[in-house]
């Protein structure tokens, strides 16, 4: 059964870098809605019940403050709801501090995604012999945040554990939750050269190197690919009347023809994980 | 000829004292050559500069040849394929998600063919017993598996010499004795050169052929392990402690035989006519009140899991020192855990001083009176140096800052107060997060693995002040996989088994009923002895036999 991790390494570059460009660069709301649970959805079907808890409550937590950050400082627009400081806070404002807060989680979530599609041989598979040190920053990079996320964890629960956050005030308890992220992230980062150590010891700069494990580059990844492509291509060209914006006044949502294409592949993993799972359950009861 | 020749090597970090000091070894094909010395020594600083691509950053001075070249003229490639190494913390070694990916690193990076590389990773995992495991994520395998996929990830290259820091560092007694006898079979088998520093040398010293003793970063013997012996004998040198336990007797009892392993020393006890003389075995003496009461409590991580704590119930009195023993994973860290508040268990429960104590909340996992040290202490540290972050510790705990003296002066560690947490040696970082605990004098005291990365002395000085505190009242219940320290330290012993803690025993009574689960020193008494654990004991109820032979012989 094909699943999405499957697909070759190129194929899952261009993809998830294809998302990310949509994203940012037309910044279309019903993209970067259906991006976000899409991908989420697509996601949480590899974590238990605690992992996507929590991880909604981080994605709230940092929407929510993209969002007063964005309420607080942005003042364009033409329709003023309210004032703050004497500064106009207007619906368009709202509406782009919902959009791009949704366009923080959805990046965020892409990344999660990205994690798990991407273990470090296939980073390895596709950078090494091109360039060893992109090889490297970027293996080590990818496991930087889910090192940091266990480092956290470790951290948190030893310092719980001697009283460290006996605090009354939750502004105290709340500085030394930060202080405690800003040191495991910053403690998973150098860790990641002492990974970079290990890799060299065994020879990792040494010479061009071969692979134990070939991806094969299958029709549908390059059905997947040319599709992609022409849908970027397309996209770009007519980037004028696909591009939304949201000052002085918001633009009017519509669907174009291209964007029914562009559902097609945020749904992509999604719906080849489902297709999978239906076909293992067919073959599962003719065991 | 000599394979690797090392030259009058000095290295030290800039502006610093020199971390090893004209070092001088050679080491032949074949060779088992074991490095020891007490932390911080320079014996890891030594080792770094065998590989290339490791150099610490500093000054060096001296030669490394390899074949009679020096190791700086070969190219990266033939270095890793010549010299494989394997750390001493097997989760920080491994790079990939899954086992396969590990075994195969190595080799894509010297430009095997794929089907060579198929090839010598079969073979490989035939000759480890890895089919079961072949398959599986690095992040779910044990501690031992971990050193074990090391190990091979490292021979799969087929390097003539393997060098190991501390490899049974973080690994349970019977995984630690398994992995030195593989290292061995490497050894006689395929006849790779090993060299390897160790703390723990009793089963080393039958094995090894040559040995090296580095104290303060200078060469203080090196030779055939015979040599070595005669010259810890001859000097009564304070390594003496490290020889097995047969040996020690034999030098301290003015015997000729010289025997390695127990066999050979059970030999020897049993030509001298030993065991006639009845013993009492001691027995725990519990009249001090309770202070921890641990009552029928289960816990799972998940609804759908096993109990991982099943049942368990144990009483810890005031002034007591209780140890844990069992493998990886069996659920003797989550025990500790449950008891400090950590992890909350849905049925049974715990009385500290006789109060029942209540589920904690998220933010306040920390039970009062009770101080846990975590497997890893570093987790225990958040600021740039140990002083800064006591003083802060205390402004959060409202704890008297006059504490930070008293307990940097009971743990001697007035050298490393400035110093960064990251920068210390395994076995100060515990000195360090033992002293951050006993700021807020508690009255129990949990301790997860307290003695890894600590030497024989540094293990002494933790000892003494663990019996210090007992003294004082606290009590101590310790996680360990280091019997010996167990054994001389603790006043009871119990194992964790199938969810459940067996009753808890004195140290004597505990392991005469083991053959595997014991001191080194107890497998040597055991046919005489059973109930002896710590080797003065042996050696008094030996001097004891002979002094009552002698009289028998004088009549």
């Amino acid at each position: 059964m094909l699943t999405f991790h499957q697909f070759h390494p190129l194929t899952l570059t261009l993809y998830y870098l294809f998302l990310l460009v949509i994203l940012w660069l037309f910044k279309a709301p019903i993209v970067i809605f259906l991006l976000f649970i899409s991908l989420f959805l697509f996601w949480s079907i590899s974590q238990n019940r605690k992992s996507i808890l929590n991880e909604l409550v981080f994605v709230a937590s940092l929407s929510g403050l993209i969002m007063l950050f964005t309420i607080y400082f942005y003042h364009n627009g033409a329709t003023p709801i309210f004032y703050l400081n004497d500064q106009a806070v207007t619906t368009e404002v709202i509406f782009y501090s919902i959009v791009m807060a949704v366009a923080v989680a959805a990046t965020w979530i892409t990344w999660q995604a990205l994690i798990i599609s991407f273990p470090m041989k296939k980073i390895i598979y596709l950078t090494s012999n091109r360039s060893i040190t992109l090889a490297i920053a970027l293996s080590n990079f990818v496991r930087w945040i889910p090192n940091g996320k266990i480092q956290f964890q470790k951290v948190m629960e030893a310092q719980q554990s001697i009283g460290y956050f006996s605090s009354q005030s939750k502004f105290e308890r709340m500085y030394k939750t930060v202080k405690i992220w800003m040191n495991s992230y910053y403690n998973a980062f150098e860790n990641t050269f002492q990974k970079s150590a290990v890799m060299h010891e065994r020879g990792f700069k040494s010479g061009k190197r071969t692979h134990f494990q070939h991806y094969r580059f299958r029709k549908t990844d390059c059905i997947i690919v040319v599709s992609i492509l022409i849908t970027f291509f397309i996209m770009v060209i007519n980037y004028a009347q696909l591009r939304y914006y949201f000052f002085p006044l918001r633009k009017e949502m519509t669907v174009e023809p291209i964007y029914w294409l562009v559902f097609v592949f945020i749904s992509l993993p999604i719906i080849i994980q489902i297709k999978g799972w239906v076909q293992w359950h067919y073959y599962k009861s003719k065991i | 000829m000599a394979l690797l020749q090392i030259e009058n090597l000095t290295f030290s970090h800039y502006d610093s004292k020199p971390i090893i000091q004209n070092l001088n070894l050679t080491i032949s094909e074949g060779d088992f050559h074991v490095i020891f010395g007490p932390s911080g020594s320079g014996k890891s600083t030594l080792l770094n500069n065998l590989i290339r691509a490791e150099k610490a950053v500093g000054h060096l001075q001296g030669e490394v040849r390899l074949r009679n070249k020096p190791i700086a003229q070969y190219s990266i490639r033939q270095q890793v394929s010549e010299i494989g190494f394997v750390r001493q913390n097997p989760h920080k070694q491994i790079i990939f998600e899954d086992v396969l990916q590990e075994l195969a690193f190595g080799l894509e990076n010297i430009g095997v063919s794929q089907d060579e590389m198929k090839i010598r990773i079969g073979e490989i995992v035939q000759f480890f017993g890895m089919q079961n495991w072949l398959h599986e994520k690095t992040d779910h395998l044990s501690g031992g598996q971990k050193q074990l996929l090391n190990l091979a990830s490292t021979l799969v290259m087929n390097p003539t010499i393997i060098v190991l820091d501390e490899p049974t560092a973080q690994l349970d007694p019977i995984a630690a004795k398994e992995f030195i006898q593989l290292l061995q079979r490497i050894n006689e088998e395929l006849g790779k050169t090993i060299i390897i520093v160790e703390h723990r040398l009793e089963s080393l010293f039958p094995i090894a052929t040559h040995m090296t003793l580095i104290e303060v970063g200078m060469q203080v013997c090196s030779g055939t392990v015979e040599e070595i012996i005669h010259f810890l004998q001859k000097n009564d040198h304070h390594f003496r402690k490290c020889l097995p336990p047969s040996l020690q007797l034999a030098t301290d009892l003015g015997w000729d035989e010289f025997p390695l392993t127990i066999k050979d020393g059970i030999k020897v006890l049993r030509s001298k006519n030993i065991g006639k003389l009845a013993y009492e075995s001691k027995t725990m003496n519990r009249t001090s009140p309770v202070r921890l009461e641990v009552k029928n409590i289960h816990f799972r991580y998940s609804k759908n899991a096993i109990d991982l704590l099943e049942d368990v119930s144990f009483e810890l009195h005031k002034g007591e020192i209780i140890s844990i023993f069992g493998n990886n994973g069996s659920g003797k860290s989550t025990l500790l855990k449950a008891i400090s508040g950590q992890r909350n268990f849905y049925k049974g429960s715990i009385l500290i001083d006789g109060v029942k104590q209540k589920k904690l909340s998220a933010r306040h996992l920390n039970r009062e009176g009770i101080a846990s040290l975590p497997q890893d202490p570093s987790t225990l540290f958040i600021e740039d140096t140990i002083e800064k972050d006591f003083l802060k510790y205390c402004d959060a705990c409202a704890i008297s800052k006059d504490n930070v003296e008293r307990v940097i002066s009971l743990l001697q560690i007035e050298a490393i107060r400035k110093q960064h947490p990251d920068d210390l040696s395994g076995g100060e970082l515990q000195k360090a997060a033992l002293a951050k605990l006993l700021l807020n004098n508690p009255q129990i005291l949990l301790l997860d693995e307290p003695t890894k990365g600590l030497d024989l002395f540094a293990k002494e000085q933790y000892r003494q002040l663990l019996i210090q505190l007992k003294n004082n009242g606290m009590s101590i219940l310790i996680v360990t996989h280091d019997l010996e320290f167990a054994a001389r330290t603790s006043d009871g012993c119990t194992l964790f088994f199938d969810h459940k803690l067996v009753a808890i025993k004195s140290p004597q009574q505990f392991f005469k009923q083991n053959n595997f689960y014991t001191p080194t020193v107890n497998q040597l008494a055991k046919p005489f002895f059973d109930d002896v654990v710590i080797y003065e004991d042996l050696l008094s109820r030996i001097q004891d036999e002979m002094g009552v032979q002698l009289n028998d012989n004088s009549k």
